[in-house]
């Protein structure tokens, strides 16, 4: 078998997944340069653990990068990009909304890692409370308690956006990690 | 309010994340990324051999006494070493993971402590179980702890009342029992189990001090630094470069006297009949048997 055929359902997740897990990289790291390194850094850990890989690899590169945006991409202190402009995309919908949409992705980038892998989790990729625990290696009333928390601190930094067009950078963050 | 505000997070979500394809240099980089750190570990397994013969050289000029420095504590490489230039912390704790992950040894430890107390302990990897006996400056046995890894009742042998009990251990680790009040060992927190050694490793707060040589082998140091207690900590800890198997911890914990660590050096024994017998626990005869822990020995466990 030539090397790179080890690789072949690696290549298929990415082909079939990879948008979706790319997309979530960027949530959860706020910048697409920074999204690309984190997947591939999930990837390298996939790669170096492939061996003992059986199944479909797809939850354990989705574990691997929600575990490591939200414990050793933190630490590594990686520096945080903020969001730009999303790319043009034809919605019939009012500006305003738009705004607050921009602006709750935005601020998302300023809640502690754990929640925002909570939020990304539920809202993009549209887990159930029982699969984000499972993924974060967390209770469900963990996941219930960041979401909420994140809820109500996206809404909180919103609302300031709304007035200031961008999102209101808390003068005092919470803890990292704690949520 | 909270649904309309979910909805507006779902719908900014697809606008910020979606249609984002996966660039094909992606999966390549982070395979020639593994692959150089495969050729690291080659490339330290190699030059600790060339250290280790540099070593040799010094100490046949030097005498036995140089021989005997350069084994005994650890010594770090030249600065001008190339090794630790493609190592980096990550992967050393990955690989250092995956060998306590994949080990089926007999685990000896021998750990000191400031204050006087030595323990050793046997861990039959594969099956979980572990013997500890703690020792006093004199060497003589204070207790000794035999817990079966698949759970059951944990058998303790207290040395200086000539007792011994046994008991079922609580599963809530916040009413675990505090074995050994003498040797404050709980209080220590020692880094001398795979458990928290890898529970170190996995927190990515390394740092990669360099190539060393330690008791006649290569190993790779790192450092583990981590906040407890409102305090900035640090464990040393030194891997054999070859297996990847931690091979000695030294912890400065805040219940030590300043300038007392608590050193840690481990074992990793074959798995031989001979080496498996020592974690049998022999109860001394003549010894009282309780029926339970004595109250001001444990706390916690049904009896």
């Amino acid at each position: 078998m030539r090397p790179e055929h080890r690789f072949d359902r690696l290549e298929e997740l990415l082909a079939t997944r990879g948008s979706v897990l790319l997309g979530a990289a960027v949530l959860l790291t706020g910048g697409r340069e920074s999204g690309e390194d984190l997947l591939q850094h999930a990837l390298e850990r996939v790669l170096r653990h492939w061996h003992r890989i059986e199944g479909d690899p797809e939850g354990y590169l989705r574990r691997t990068m929600y575990n490591l945006a939200t414990d050793r991409w933190r630490r590594l202190g990686r520096r945080r990009e903020v969001i730009g402009p999303p790319p043009v995309v034809a919605i019939a919908d009012r500006a305003e909304q738009i705004d607050l949409r921009d602006a709750l992705v935005r601020a998302l980038a300023h809640l502690p890692p754990r929640q925002r892998a909570v939020l990304v989790l539920r809202y993009w990729e549209q887990c159930s409370e029982a699969e984000v625990a499972a993924t974060l290696g967390c209770s469900a009333g963990a996941v219930k308690s960041a979401a909420s928390r994140g809820l109500h601190r996206l809404r909180e930094l919103s609302g300031a956006d709304l007035r200031t067009t961008e999102p209101r950078i808390p003068e005092k963050s919470l803890p990292e990690g704690r949520s | 309010m909270t649904t309309e505000l979910e909805d507006l997070l779902r719908t900014g979500m697809q606008r910020h994340g979606g249609d984002r394809s996966v660039p094909p240099r992606l999966l390549r980089d982070a395979a020639r990324h593994n692959r150089r750190r495969r050729t690291g570990a080659a490339a330290l397994v190699a030059t600790g051999v060339v250290a280790t013969g540099a070593a040799v050289g010094v100490s046949a000029f030097n005498g036995p006494a140089a021989h005997r420095a350069s084994t005994a504590t650890p010594t770090h490489s030249s600065p001008h070493s190339t090794s630790p230039r493609i190592l980096t912390a990550a992967y050393v704790a990955s690989r250092a993971e995956t060998a306590i992950d994949a080990s089926n040894a007999v685990l000896y430890t021998r750990s000191t402590h400031g204050n006087g107390v030595t323990w050793k302990m046997w861990t039959d990897r594969r099956t979980g179980d572990n013997l500890g006996v703690s020792y006093d400056k004199a060497g003589n046995p204070l207790t000794a702890t035999l817990v079966p890894g698949k759970g059951g009742r944990v058998t303790v042998v207290d040395y200086q009342t000539t007792s011994w009990w046994t008991y079922v251990p609580v599963t809530d680790p916040q009413h675990a029992p505090r074995l050994d009040p003498k040797a404050k060992r709980v209080n220590l927190d020692a880094f001398d189990t795979p458990a928290q050694i890898k529970e170190a490793l996995a927190d990515g707060d390394l740092t990669l001090v360099g190539q060393q040589r330690l008791s006649g082998r290569n190993t790779v140091h790192v450092t583990h630094t981590f906040d407890k207690g409102g305090l900035r900590l640090a464990m040393d800890m030194w891997i054999d470069a070859t297996s990847y198997l931690p091979v000695r911890t030294a912890y400065q914990s805040p219940q030590l006297a300043k300038g007392q660590r608590s050193v840690s050096d481990l074992t990793w024994l074959p798995r031989t009949e001979t080496n498996l017998a020592k974690l049998s626990l022999r109860i001394p005869t003549g010894f009282r048997h309780l029926s339970g822990p004595p109250k001001e020995n444990l706390s916690g466990g049904v009896g």
